[in-house]
Formats: structure tokens, C-alpha cells, sequence
């Protein structure tokens, strides 16, 4: 119904759309280019292209994968034309978002550098799994992968990041011995 | 366990679930050290997912993303209205072509104008004789381009005179100049170049009548919504 408001230029439904998704867009667009205003101008981007591919959407699948697949792929075209360019770019120059604890914050920021290290896949599916909550299943019909690929490529970037958590120091020696406790239930997350 | 093992389910519990040998791991991590900096490292890592959380866009983001979206759109519909346009003027040019093609003459309506037409050294006697088609004539080739002109030139009359027809009910108090065209042309003794000025001289009116078809939308397209954006 939204989108066929949308298709007959309903400005309403327009703006519902993009208040829909535009967290999750740009969030998404923030972390994978390590720029925020790359990320403004990506997100726009994004919306354009959904809006003016929306008449092409099957209608029996969900709107979010959609939506997100197209994301991911412009955000990758933009890193590929980023790389070709010759000037230089702030990355990482994005805060982190909320009040945090002492300690926490440096740990948060060694987290987003070491995401920023990360290959593009590797940097989504955490993304996508850890910060936007989304399952497995999700993540796999974005990225048009099996979901063994998807937990492949997670626990991937899971040991890449706890490598270089180990490698600068950021592990205290009490936690040493301290068990994981179990996350919070994520319903669909689950393997 | 092994090593391998152990790490699978630290994997395990970082999704949120709960292994069935926990016990089991926790005793492989008292005895090996490299699990055991994992799962510290691990553990730091779950606390600071708890306080990930995704960046938020600015303020005005979503207006502005749909203040463009609304932009785009109307300017794709009004680029359809003009290929609409162009289309109608398009397919006026091609029914004009079309005739000259067909070599339809005004005079007996006979679309075979052109099949009269037979070279010198080319004449085809195997083909049988249609009852009603005349018997073919050899023509001057000047005498030929005369008969093509003149019904290139009727064929462009009438087809600015239906396009004005047409287009009269939308413009009320605009008044068309009145097409005239010398039908009259000189005779077969012209020569070819004045011949094939003929011709575009009858092809004239159809493209002025295209030109003016064109001025009409323009005038009659309503001016285009600029969004408002306090109203967003």
C-alpha cells in the first residue's frame, strides 16, 4: 500500500518511506564507508535508486532485504570509485553514537577501527548481525549468499576483531578467566 | 576439546546462543592459554556489542531525501509528457515519408504511382498483367519526380490541415495561418534540381505544422508544483 502511494507520487507516503529506513540506510552506509558525509551522500543516493526502482519490486518479498541489498551494493560501488581517486579522505571520523562508560568508549572505538580493517563482506554481515540485529537469514537474501557463507564470514570478522583487540592491549588481564555470558535472545538469530 | 572446538563455540555463544558443552570448554580454556586469551578478548568483545549502536542520520536528512525524491518525480512525469509529444510529431514526419515512399498520387488515389514507374533496361515482362493496373508506361525520369512532387505536396496539405484540425480546440484564440500551397507545378520540362526543390517545398507545411504542435504543448503544459517544503 505504501508503495503504491509512493509510485503515485504521494509526498505523505514518500517521506514515510524514507523515515522508515533512513536509520538503518545510513547507519548501514556510516560503517561500511568509515565517512559520514560520504554516508549522506550515499543514503541519498540509495533512496533515488530505490524510489525509481520501486516499480520493479516484487511484491511477495519483503521490502527491507530489498531495500538493503540496494545499500550494500551502492556502497560498494562508492568504495571501488573512492579507491580511484587520489584525494585524500577523513575516514573515521565518526563518533560514537550515545553516552558510554570510561573504558567503553576506547573499546567501542578500537572496535570501529578494527571494522574499518575489515574486508567489505566481512564488515556487513557484522554489521548487519551485531548492530542492526538482523538473522542470519536476513543477512543471506541481502547479500544473496548461503547462510553457511554468512557465518563463515562473521565468525571471520569476529576473530579478526578479537585479534586486534588482543594485539593492542585492550583485553585486561581479570577478564581473563571471566566465562562469556550469554547475549540477550535475538529470536531469529539463532543457528 | 580441541582448540578448533573451542572457538566454535565461543562463536556460538557470541550469536546468542547457548553451547551444550560449556562445561566442557570452560575446562579446555583452564588449560590452554591461547583459548584463553580468546575468550577474554571474546568476553570484551560481547560487552562492547551490548553498547554498539548504529549511528544516527541528521536531522534534516529525511527531509531533504524527500524533497529530492518528490523532485525527481515530477520531472520524470513531465519527461514523459514531452516524449509523448515527440512521439506525436514523430509519427506525423513518418506518415509524411510514408506517402512520398508509396508515391501515392491525389489525383486517382492509386497507391501504384510508383510501380508505373519502369526503367529502361529493366522492364520486367515475366510479371502478368493485373486487370486493373494500367499497362505499363515508359516515363521521363522528369516526368516521374513531377508525379512524385505534386503528390508529396497534396499528401502535405491535407496532413497539415488535419494536425491544425486537431490541434484547433485547444487553442481558441490562436489563429493559424492558412496553408497555402501552390499545387501547380511546372511542367515535365523542369529539371531535376527544380524537381527535388518541389518536393521540399511540400514537406515544408508538415514540418511547420510540427513546429507549431510543439509551441502548443508548451504553452498548454501547467506550470510544474515546486514541493513546499514547510509542508513536508
Amino acid at each position: 500500500m505504501l508503495v503504491r502511494r509512493c509510485l503515485r507520487g504521494d509526498s505523505t507516503a514518500v517521506r514515510q518511506l524514507v523515515e522508515r529506513f533512513q536509520a538503518e540506510i545510513f547507519g548501514l552506509c556510516v560503517r561500511l564507508l568509515n565517512h559520514r558525509q560520504d554516508a549522506e551522500d550515499v543514503t541519498q543516493e540509495v533512496f533515488l535508486r530505490i524510489f525509481r526502482s520501486l516499480k520493479g519490486w516484487d511484491p511477495s518479498r519483503p521490502l527491507k532485504p530489498w531495500v538493503t541489498s540496494i545499500a550494500v551494493n551502492r556502497c560498494r560501488t562508492w568504495l571501488t570509485q573512492r579507491a580511484r581517486r587520489p584525494e585524500l579522505v577523513d575516514y573515521l571520523q565518526d563518533t560514537v553514537a550515545g553516552p558510554t562508560p570510561d573504558d567503553s568508549t576506547e573499546l567501542l572505538r578500537e572496535i570501529h577501527a578494527a571494522l574499518g580493517q575489515l574486508r567489505l563482506e566481512y564488515r556487513t554481515v557484522f554489521v548487519l548481525f551485531h548492530e542492526q540485529g538482523r538473522p542470519y537469514e536476513e543477512i543471506a537474501e541481502v547479500l544473496e549468499r548461503p547462510v553457511g557463507t554468512i557465518k563463515t564470514w562473521l565468525h571471520r570478522a569476529r576473530l579478526e576483531i578479537l585479534e586486534r583487540l588482543r594485539s593492542r592491549g585492550m583485553v585486561p588481564a581479570e577478564t581473563a578467566t571471566a566465562p562469556i555470558e550469554p547475549g540477550p535472545d535475538r529470536g531469529g538469530k539463532r543457528s | 576439546m580441541n582448540c578448533a572446538t573451542c572457538q566454535e563455540l565461543l562463536q556460538l555463544r557470541l550469536d546468542g546462543a547457548e553451547p551444550r558443552d560449556l562445561a566442557e570448554m570452560l575446562l579446555h580454556v583452564q588449560r590452554c592459554s591461547d583459548c584463553r586469551d580468546m575468550q577474554a578478548a571474546a568476553a570484551c568483545l560481547h560487552a562492547s556489542l551490548r553498547l554498539l549502536r548504529p549511528p544516527a542520520p541528521p536531522a534534516d536528512l529525511a527531509h531533504s531525501i524527500t524533497g529530492q525524491l518528490l523532485a525527481d518525480y515530477h520531472r520524470r512525469q513531465r519527461l514523459r509528457r514531452w516524449s509523448a509529444v515527440a512521439a506525436s510529431v514523430a509519427a506525423l514526419l513518418l506518415v509524411s515519408i510514408g506517402l512520398l515512399r508509396w508515391g501515392w498520387s491525389p489525383r486517382t488515389g492509386d497507391s501504384t504511382a510508383s510501380d508505373r514507374l519502369v526503367q529502361d533496361k529493366g522492364e520486367d515482362k515475366s510479371r502478368p498483367e493485373q486487370p486493373e493496373q494500367r499497362p505499363a508506361e515508359v516515363m521521363t525520369l522528369r516526368e516521374s519526380v513531377s508525379e512524385v512532387s505534386s503528390a508529396v505536396a497534396s499528401a502535405a496539405t491535407k496532413t497539415a490541415d488535419a494536425a491544425r484540425s486537431d490541434l484547433l480546440p485547444l487553442v481558441p484564440m490562436t489563429s493559424l495561418p492558412s496553408l497555402q500551397m501552390t499545387a501547380t507545378l511546372d511542367p515535365p520540362t523542369r529539371s531535376l534540381r527544380e524537381a527535388g526543390q518541389g518536393v521540399s517545398g511540400g514537406l515544408a507545411p508538415v514540418a511547420d505544422s510540427a513546429r507549431r504542435a510543439v509551441d502548443l504543448f508548451l504553452r498548454e503544459l501547467p506550470p510544474m508544483d515546486v514541493p513546499d517544503k514547510a509542508g513536508l
